[in-house]
């Protein structure tokens, strides 16, 4: 057998752990009342309210559009707010006539990044193509494949911020819009971009191969996804794009809720340590073997004793919550249940990052 | 062989008119990304840069090129033969097979 290094090692997955107890709830988040949310399993009793909610929930961005030197150009910034089911790019292409003029162009030259606005849907299309979203506090390059909503909790929780952190936002106007840089992509730091955007096509390419992903992870096949219809599968697509629940729903009970998970549960968790890093951790459990959130993160290798705050769609969890009902209402378009976890000190640290950028 | 922390068993399966590896068995850093075996297979079979490549993981998805190998064998690798090496199946074509 040949051993092949294709890079330097890292660390190693964090050994599973005991259960955690509850986690404290914060009272910045929205807190689920696990009392609730029925404890049996595996069917939990569905509430379309939550889920309503839950599709419909949007964050408050504001894009600002850097030069070819980084700074910020005169153009004011774009205020949006965007969908949590959402992708960066598909938020911009959803209005064009918006962003068309702030959106830089691959060939301008230092200085000008901005140009005249967009005149067809291609130039809109090769202009997305050329450009890279960076995070305002730590200055990486956000992946542009992960839902808006999952980015907006692993670097904007309330708990990671003060309103003072925002010297450019007005206390009295609320919590400050997620600010972030719209730069060239061959301006953005490489060292922290995944891969690169090509194309709207594959982002719905990497959506819809997500969506299969989950499926498998939780029945073991993928047959349901392949057996939809061209015309089902750009349903789903288009109600992602669209925020239309009704399109989206219709697709996704069949795929994931017409019947108990047989194999494991599809969840991901993210976990911000002290440092701002955030690792991703794919846990292997069934329902039997994890039937609450907590005996999820606790397999991560989180601790009560790190823990601060246990987020799913930006709700603050307590860790007896039944892993059924948080399938059932709190699951992503994508078939996931992305659970992020922030480590107790994270928010100091946060601080300290953004007090350091904006000095 | 067991599965480990640190290492990560890959068996490439080729589908279609795609090069086929004399050897089909790897071993992987756990903590690689799935782009870095993309990248590694292009290398092995000699494909131009610009030349498509599919991979997908037990004839069934594709996953992301940011996904951690560690978190693709712990829940998609299995048993395949008499001896039971564990291995992540990944089969590679080079023109779109499973959507």
């Amino acid at each position: 057998m040949a051993t092949t290094d294709l890079a330097s090692p890292s660390s190693a997955a964090p050994a599973p752990a005991a259960l955690p107890a509850a986690l404290s709830r914060t009272s910045s988040a929205v807190a689920v009342d696990s009392v609730n949310a029925p404890a049996s399993f595996p069917v939990p009793a569905v509430d379309d309210a939550v889920i309503e909610t839950v599709f419909h929930a949007a964050v408050p961005l504001a894009f600002h559009v850097l030069d070819a030197q980084g700074n910020m150009t005169a153009s004011p910034p774009l205020y949006v707010l965007a969908p949590r089911q959402s992708y960066l790019h598909a938020v911009f292409a959803r209005v064009p006539h918006a962003v068309a003029g702030l959106l830089p162009r691959p060939s301008t030259p230092p200085g000008d990044a901005t140009g005249p606005p967009a005149s067809s849907a291609a130039d809109l299309q090769r202009r997305l193509v050329s450009t890279s979203f960076l995070c305002d506090a730590t200055g990486t390059t956000l992946p542009w494949h992960v839902p808006i909503g999952v980015l907006y909790d692993q670097s904007q929780h309330p708990a990671l911020r003060t309103h003072d952190d925002a010297s450019w936002w007005s206390p009295t106007d609320g919590i400050p819009p997620w600010r972030i840089r719209v730069a060239r992509t061959t301006d953005a730091p490489t060292a922290t971009a995944a891969f690169p955007f090509t194309g709207l096509a594959q982002l719905e390419s990497l959506y819809m191969h997500a969506v299969k992903e989950a499926e498998y992870m939780a029945f073991g096949s993928t047959r349901k996804v392949m057996a939809l219809s061209k015309s089902l599968s750009e349903q789903l697509w288009r109600g992602v794009m669209d925020n239309n629940l009704s399109q989206v729903e219709a697709v996704t009970k069949d795929l994931f809720h017409n019947e108990p998970v047989a194999r494991a549960w599809p969840v991901r968790v993210h976990i911000r340590d002290l440092a701002g890093t955030v690792a991703t951790f794919q846990p292997l459990l069934t329902p039997t073997s994890a039937p609450e959130i907590g005996h999820v993160v606790a397999t991560a290798g989180v601790e009560e004793s790190d823990t601060s705050v246990l987020l799913v769609q930006g709700i603050a969890l307590t860790c007896d919550t039944p892993m059924a009902w948080v399938h059932r209402h709190l699951v992503g378009c994508d078939g996931w249940v992305h659970v992020v976890v922030i480590k107790q000190g994270g928010a100091d640290d946060a601080k300290t990052e953004v007090r350091t950028t904006t000095d | 062989m067991e599965p480990n922390n640190s290492s990560v068993v890959l068996r490439f399966h080729a589908i279609g008119d795609a090069p086929i590896l004399r050897r089909p068995v790897f071993r992987v850093s756990a903590s690689q990304k799935f782009a870095a075996v993309a990248a590694f297979l292009r290398r092995e079979l000699g494909l131009a840069p610009d030349a498509s490549l599919f991979l997908y993981v037990n004839q069934a998805f594709a996953p992301a090129p940011d996904e951690i190998m560690h978190n693709l064998d712990r829940c998609f690798a299995d048993a395949q033969d008499a001896s039971g090496t564990r291995a992540l199946r990944v089969h590679y074509c080079t023109t779109a097979a499973w959507g």
